[in-house]
């Protein structure tokens, strides 16, 4: 095969798959049938990616032209392949398929036709997803994205007779919409600005010059979907919500991959922020403060997934942070080893929650001893995200920290976060693997198959390699990939180090304390501020705009046309005296008719 | 006077008469009678017209006309019956049931 249908497998595969589990409804009804296709469709679909990557040394674009009018070609579809979409696919494929296997133990329970559900929405988020990817322009870009979105839509709201999970799922929804409204409008504003949509046209224009005015326009909105799709503060708050949805699916859409759309629409439009300083500013510290402010809310959550969203966010922060101080790379690279070891830490998580059916910290405790591999799982993960070395987590946020060397603001928050961070998941490993159980449940529980544990075993093993493919990966993006060791980086091992000491000298114990923070904080953080401001935005902004639209269209608008009918009828009325229905009069009135046209025609003229 | 301008006359005044009476009549059949009149102030006037143009035309015109009236007496007969059934009096001034 050649390398351009190659790239058109990786995206089609999955969405055959989805098509035939979703349409054939013998095949839908069969869970075990409907995983299998599902998971053959991953497995080739990532086939086709591993065999792509060595070929990101030639970047080729595939293109159909799309919306002719008036013959011109406003916008094409098309695939596009290079070094920047190269990691990201594999990274993809990978988490998918595994979290996929992973879901045939884990719904084990569910019912066949709910699985057959489950495998086509998963399989037409790998699409949506490998699309988005491989995605040549902004006006395709934006298609996947929202796609990318109904199926996150569909995914959290899974479980739909729950009343939480429908909440959550149109939760979701709306919160990416509001961030989606300004891309859409960005992609007016690419038209206006470049006449193109085409993300290598618009990069060529840039470069011949830069916009006379309004360059940080389109940027601006771009990251407007970018907030809301990688749960950017103020527009997070769907994120924790959204783990009502199974544990799988918040490890592949709500840490490791739809979650890093947003983070990769901001990579493959880099050059647009770099063009527009003031935007890559306000990006930056919106990602440190997302990155501090998450991480907060983590320390004092009792819901061990809602422990893991906060932390998603608070990570997604950090991706954020470092492309808006101008390093991609260090971006992007903590995107692939984050999905890794976040994805691992979710599908532990899931082992956990699976035996122990239940979310809460507070009803577990001692896992470790019967789940001997899901808490070595879980605690690799733990140590992959706290970034202790060698594990890949460390790659990463040494270079997140190398970037900010010189935004002192951005780099307090950061190191703030990354002091934080191993506080929390320590805390998390500490009250549910270790110490006594704190519930009947948690006594005797059985560590899951194989099918949930190999996937999570990958995934370990990648979380703890995955940092050696830097220089490679640098290669690919051709972006100078170099470790630093300065004092800054030493300083974050440092404070990630006691951190985790933290963590064990607070939770440590046999009867550790589910809550060490002082009680002003905790409240402060548990008070959902951010949801509440949602809610008054509405009742007092968005609901007085109504209001006076409202006004406007019953009295302005209905008024003209109210006016328009009540002149008719008036004149209707006046002049129904004029019939009177008695027949000669209709005969007198045609004579004098008759007479008035002949006096025309005879003295008239 | 010549004959023609005698003839032409004589349709006028029947032609007026009859819409005289057709705007001041209320019996539905003194109508009709009216209305003929009219239809035969116009036959004198082809007649005469033809007379004076030395043709058939107008006198096979005024015969095709006379059948087509007594066509037209018939359905209007027809009608005036129908509204002695249904109403019980033939005046028109009874009928205005088309009143704004």
């Amino acid at each position: 095969m050649n390398v351009h249908s190659l790239a058109l497998a990786i995206p089609v595969l999955p969405v055959a798959a989805a098509a035939l589990i979703g349409l054939v409804r013998p095949i839908g009804r069969r869970g075990g049938l409907a995983a299998a296709i599902s998971i053959a469709a991953a497995a080739a679909s990532l086939c086709c990616a591993l065999a792509l990557l060595p070929h990101t040394s030639a970047p080729f674009v595939l293109k159909l032209p799309w919306l002719q009018v008036g013959g011109r070609t406003l916008a094409e579809v098309g695939l596009s392949f290079s070094g920047i979409s190269g990691p990201m696919l594999v990274m993809v494929g990978t988490v998918a398929l595994m979290v996929q296997i992973y879901s045939v133990g884990y719904l084990s329970d569910e019912g066949s036709g709910q699985r057959g559900r489950y495998f086509t929405w998963q399989s037409l988020f790998l699409f949506s997803m490998q699309g988005f990817v491989l995605s040549p322009n902004l006006l395709q870009l934006f298609c996947f994205y929202e796609l990318i979105g109904l199926c996150s839509f569909l995914l959290i709201g899974y479980y739909y007779e729950r009343p939480t999970a429908g909440r959550a799922a149109l939760k979701a929804f709306w919160i990416t919409k509001l961030g989606d409204v300004g891309f859409l409008i960005g992609l007016l504003v690419a038209w206006v600005q470049y006449q193109s949509f085409d993300l290598a046209t618009i990069a060529r224009t840039l470069e011949r010059g830069p916009l006379e005015s309004g360059a940080w326009l389109l940027p601006a909105l771009l990251f407007c979907g970018v907030a809301s799709k990688s749960a950017q503060f103020p527009l997070h708050v769907w994120l924790p919500d959204a783990m009502e949805g199974p544990t799988p699916v918040s490890a592949l859409l709500h840490a490791a991959t739809m979650v890093a759309a947003g983070v990769y629409l901001l990579v493959s439009t880099s050059f647009l922020f770099v063009a527009s300083p003031v935007v890559s500013s306000v990006v930056l510290y919106v990602g440190a403060f997302t990155a501090v402010f998450a991480a907060i809310q983590g320390a004092v959550q009792h819901d061990i997934k809602r422990v893991l969203a906060y932390s998603t966010c608070s990570q997604l922060g950090l991706m954020v942070a470092a492309i808006g101080a101008g390093s991609v790379m260090a971006g992007y690279f903590h995107l692939m080893t984050h999905a890794f070891f976040k994805a691992l830490l979710f599908l532990a998580a899931g082992s956990a929650i699976h035996a122990v059916h239940t979310n809460d910290l507070r009803l577990m405790g001692g896992l470790g001893r019967g789940m001997r591999w899901t808490g070595i799982f879980f605690a690799v993960g733990v140590l992959a995200l706290a970034g202790i070395p060698p594990l890949s987590g460390f790659f990463s946020k040494e270079l997140i920290l190398a970037s900010l060397e010189e935004q002192p603001v951005a780099l307090v928050l950061v190191l703030a976060t990354t002091f934080m961070t191993p506080y929390y998941m320590g805390r998390a490993f500490l009250l549910a693997f270790r110490g006594e159980a704190r519930s009947d449940s948690a006594r005797h529980p059985h560590e899951s198959g194989w099918s949930m544990r190999g996937p999570m075993l990958v995934l370990a093993l990648l979380a703890i390699v995955s940092g050696n493919f830097l220089w490679s990966f640098g290669r690919m993006i051709r972006q100078p990939a170099e470790l630093h060791f300065s004092p800054i980086a030493y300083l974050g091992v440092a404070l990630a180090i006691a951190g985790l000491g933290l963590a064990w000298v607070l939770h440590g114990k046999k009867q550790p304390a589910i809550d060490a923070l002082p009680p002003a904080v905790l409240q402060a953080a548990r008070s959902s501020l951010v949801d509440q401001l949602y809610v008054v935005g509405w009742k007092h902004v968005l609901f007085v705009l109504a209001a006076i639209v409202s006004f406007f269209d019953r009295y302005i608008v209905d008024g003209v046309m109210n006016l328009v009918a009540w002149a008719g009828e008036r004149a209707g009325s006046a002049l129904r005296r004029t019939q009177t229905g008695f027949a000669q009069d209709y005969v007198l009135a045609l004579f004098l008719g008759l007479l008035a046209l002949v006096a025309w025609g005879v003295w008239g003229t | 006077m010549s004959d023609v301008q005698f003839c032409l006359l004589l349709a006028a005044l029947l032609f007026s008469i009859g819409v005289f009476g057709l705007l001041t009549r209320r019996n539905a059949i003194a109508i009709l009678l009216s209305i003929e009149l009219m239809a035969n102030a116009v036959n004198i006037n082809l007649v005469a017209f033809s007379r004076v143009h030395g043709g058939a035309t107008g006198q096979v015109f005024a015969l095709f006309a006379i059948a087509l009236t007594v066509a037209e007496v018939a359905v209007g007969l027809a009608l005036v019956i129908l509204m002695a059934r249904q109403r019980r009096t033939i005046d028109v001034g009874e009928a205005t049931d088309l009143r704004g």
